[in-house]
């Protein structure tokens, strides 16, 4: 028995149970219980039951509709971590080909912005939630690929042969806004949890 | 390249892989990319006074320092105006429109910086 109709069975169940303890203890003009049913009273009780499985119909389908919302939004957050991984690790490794390390932002963009854009398709009210992503994948593909033309071989980001090698202090930098974004990430999914 | 072409995409006419910022870098730099092909398109607009296109889409993507080096070395190095790249170049990224929003602040803090 699915969800619905169990629902419906159960609210069916209470009603008339109600309904009967209800005519028990208050016997009264307006409420009269006998054994005829005419065709007003009947009709009555049609139309009754026929909104009450409208309306446990209707409220399935929008628990439905929540629920793989839900399941969408926590599958595009599991893919922008496993980007957000993918990074780490590469940015571990000495050198990097820059086409590489561009080719992988781009990805990991694109995975941002495939949170950012179906949270807004599907009209959760989150506060701050866009700024916040917009901004860290924005400090985040700065971070990573931003520096000024190479003075003396000093720079945060060197690049020689198009290989990038990154400082001690860059790498300690990207690495604290990649844990920024899991943190975005846990408060999102909570805050959709209890949406 | 033939500068008169109203499109330049950077993935059929540079690169699929652009590189660096400067050319000391590595191949395919921000530094090439202007010299060579956005100054000459840049000119050519100026003459002809008609709107080129500029095509970011289908490469593996861009470093920022290469962007900032492409766009914002045209008014740092090559000294043209802000109002003149506004007015005729369009660049265009379905991909990644994020990026305009970078060229656009690469620009402005160009402009700013030569003022």
């Amino acid at each position: 028995m699915n969800l619905t109709k169990f629902g419906v069975m159960l609210i069916l169940v209470l009603a008339v149970s109600v309904g009967y303890v209800l005519g028990i203890f208050f016997q009264h003009d307006l409420m009269v219980i006998n054994n005829e049913i005419d065709v007003l009273s009947g009709l009555s009780i049609l139309s009754s039951l026929f909104v009450l499985i409208y309306l446990s119909i209707l409220f399935e389908k929008a628990r439905e509709g929540d629920r793989i919302k839900k399941e969408i939004v926590l599958r595009r957050c599991a893919k922008l971590e496993e980007s957000i991984d993918s990074l780490r690790d590469t940015i571990n490794r000495k050198s990097i080909d820059v086409s590489e390390l561009t080719f992988m932002l781009k990805a990991l963009s694109a995975d941002y912005y495939s949170v950012v854009d179906f949270i807004n398709s599907a009209e959760y009210s989150l506060e701050t939630f866009e700024n916040d992503f917009i901004a860290s994948q924005k400090r985040l593909r700065a971070i990573s690929t931003y520096y000024k033309k190479s003075t003396g071989g000093n720079s945060a980001i060197s690049i020689s042969n198009n290989l990038v090698t990154y400082s001690s202090f860059r790498k300690t930098k990207i690495r604290a806004e990649l844990a920024n974004v899991e943190k975005l990430i846990i408060k999102l999914e909570l805050d959709i949890a209890v949406q | 390249m033939d500068t008169a072409n109203r499109v330049f995409s950077i993935k059929d006419d540079f690169s699929e892989t652009p590189g660096a910022r400067s050319r000391d870098e590595g191949d395919y730099s921000g530094e090439q990319l202007r010299e060579e092909y956005l100054r000459p398109l840049m000119n050519a607009a100026l003459e002809d006074k008609d709107v080129r296109i500029i095509d970011l889409d289908g490469t593996h993507g861009y470093l920022t320092s290469f962007l900032e080096e492409a766009f914002g070395g045209l008014i740092r190095v090559d000294k043209f105006r802000l109002s003149d790249i506004n007015r005729l170049f369009s660049i265009k990224s379905e991909e990644e429109p994020y990026l305009l929003e970078d060229i656009n602040e690469y620009l402005q803090d160009a402009e700013n910086e030569s003022n």
